[in-house]
């Protein structure tokens, strides 16, 4: 069974837009239109997609803040909307990783609170809430009122909710947004360990090395929809892009590089190689610049 | 889930709402000091015309305290809906496996512990003052009347979170509330020179009827049939926001925490 399964989600939303003082017109927005997904056990699955694509209503469906209009998800086995009680227990939840939390409570209490709040005795929740400040490196300002924190530390405080009652699933809406890179490199690290630890993790980011660092398997979305899924390799090749190879040869063509662009990045090496090699060339210095995610998603997204 | 996992739950969310109370005491401290001023006031201005005995001022005293500690219930629900979304806190909440209902009733009680806390504390001095030591027997019970007060106000506070769901303005909101209950009080004024429909209101405001049973207490003068209508009050009222409330949270499910 997988972790997270979500068939056909369909939402849309009406707003109303101002168009004088006092007159308003009705919009519909389709946010979902059939998202389809599945996050299986020990995987880090990333959601990409421009703003407005649907990525927030996705993961506001599978931690039970929206009632989808058609379509299903189940976590664990549970249904989303049915189950929703049964679901909350067993996800973890960052939304809004700089805001969330009681300002004037201290960042252990705050975690005690929510603690308490999905089931756990005051002891459990305390024990839990010093474990996770010290996995989360807040240990040090356990007891500093929340208002105080910086951005990176009410991100990783988020994270350290999330995971307050040990839930074996986690979902991540853009949890490293606006974070300094070594805050962000800690976010990705702590990602690292639910992994390991057999957790199925979804997470939304735009910052799409970082995706490719943690993420096992990526669904592009777009206009509602999941346009592409797969390894980031898989996308990559699925698409087409190319590898480039950079080669420097020594000896009489000093200073001679050779650049290739290829989708087959080994046959091409090998190739080179040997016609090097059977030329009596040596080779001073050599680099292949794999195709980024980020080329990727602009293909995919742009159409 | 054993009663003794809810009570202790319960007072896990009441010990939250405590702490974030007493880390901002500037309010409690207004909230004892302002019925004196207020009657207080009244009183000075009144003792021009006419002479202001301790019974008046103790009935001045009580309407505002009666006022005062009403508005804050009314508040209480709508204005917690309104911060817990705006600190991006409700959504977070709601995907707690706890009822929201639970949560919220928790935060009203600690809200009616701290405004009787408030009323007894204001209260002892002046009602002693004039009363001597039966005076502050005869307080014990008002404290129970209050108790049973404040929860149909806290009902009509749940039933209004769900036009602040909407409007998304909850002080302009609120002033016209406050502005409109503190008038249909009739705690601070006779009612009989009101229109007689505008009396009936009044009468079946649960703010009356708590003032009107607290006053007689506090006299000596025993409880009223207005009791019966209380306890009418407390249930119809709360019945009305657990209502209101349960369709707001649905229609937030279905279009979203905004």
């Amino acid at each position: 069974m997988n972790a997270v399964e979500a068939v056909e989600l369909r939402k849309r939303f009406i707003s109303y837009e101002r168009i004088g003082l006092i007159r308003r017109r009705k919009t519909i927005a389709n946010a979902l239109n059939g998202v389809s997904l599945n996050v299986k056990w020990g995987e880090v699955y990333g959601l990409l997609g421009p703003n407005g694509a649907g990525k927030t209503t996705t993961v506001k469906i599978l931690s039970t803040l929206l009632i989808p209009d058609s379509g299903f998800a189940r976590i664990n086995g549970f249904d989303v909307v049915k189950e929703a009680k049964k679901v909350r227990g067993i996800i973890g939840l960052v939304l809004y990783p700089d805001k969330g939390f009681y300002s004037r409570l201290s960042g252990f209490e705050n975690l005690v609170y929510f603690g308490r709040l999905y089931g756990l005795s005051r002891g459990k929740a305390e024990e839990r809430a010093r474990e996770l400040l010290r996995l989360v490196n807040l240990d040090w300002a356990a007891n500093r009122p929340y208002e105080e924190y910086s951005l990176g530390m009410r991100a990783r405080l988020s994270i350290a909710r999330a995971l307050i009652h040990d839930p074996p699933v986690v979902f991540l809406d853009e949890p490293t947004i606006g974070l300094d890179p070594v805050s962000s490199r800690s976010i990705r690290d702590l990602i690292k360990g639910l992994k390991r630890e057999g957790r199925a993790v979804l997470l939304t980011s735009h910052n799409l090395w970082e995706v490719e660092e943690v993420c096992d398997r990526v669904g592009i979305i777009g206009s509602g929809k999941v346009l592409m899924e797969g390894s980031p390799r898989d996308i990559k090749d699925r698409l087409g892009l190319r590898y480039v190879i950079e080669i420097e040869i020594e000896g009489d063509s000093k200073g001679k590089v050779i650049r290739v662009e290829t989708t087959d990045p080994v046959a091409e090496l090998k190739r080179i190689m040997n016609e090097i090699e059977g030329n009596g060339l040596r080779i001073s210095r050599m680099r292949v610049n794999e195709p980024s995610l980020e080329e990727a998603y602009i293909r995919v997204v742009s159409g | 889930m054993r009663l003794r996992d809810w009570l202790s739950l319960f007072w896990a969310i009441m010990l939250n709402e405590l702490r974030i109370i007493a880390r901002e005491p500037g309010g409690l401290v207004i909230l004892l000091l302002m019925p004196y001023l207020v009657a207080g006031g009244m009183a000075f201005m009144a003792s021009f015309f006419t002479r202001v005995s301790g019974i008046d001022f103790i009935r001045e005293f009580i309407g505002f305290e009666v006022v005062m500690v009403s508005m804050i219930m009314v508040q209480t629900g709508a204005r917690f809906i309104s911060e817990e979304r705006s600190g991006g806190r409700l959504e977070h909440l709601i995907a707690t496996p706890v009822s929201m209902y639970i949560i919220l009733f928790a935060t009203s009680i600690v809200m009616v512990i701290v405004n009787i806390s408030a009323y007894l504390v204001a209260s002892l001095p002046v009602i002693y003052g004039v009363f001597g030591v039966i005076g502050l027997l005869r307080l014990i019970p008002t404290l129970v009347i209050m108790f049973i007060g404040l929860m149909p106000l806290y009902g009509i506070g749940l039933a209004l979170a769900g036009v602040v769901v909407r409007l998304r303005d909850v002080d302009a909101l609120m002033n016209v509330v406050t502005a409109l209950l503190s008038v249909l009080s009739g705690a601070t004024y006779p009612i009989y020179i009101l229109p007689r429909w505008v009396d009936a209101v009044v009468v079946a405001l649960p703010m009356y009827q708590m003032y009107q049973t607290a006053l007689g207490i506090v006299m000596g003068s025993g409880v009223t049939g207005l009791i019966y209508g209380l306890a009418a009050s407390t249930v119809a009222y709360l019945a009305l926001g657990v209502f209101t409330y349960g369709r707001v949270e649905r229609g937030m499910l279905k279009g979203g925490v905004k």
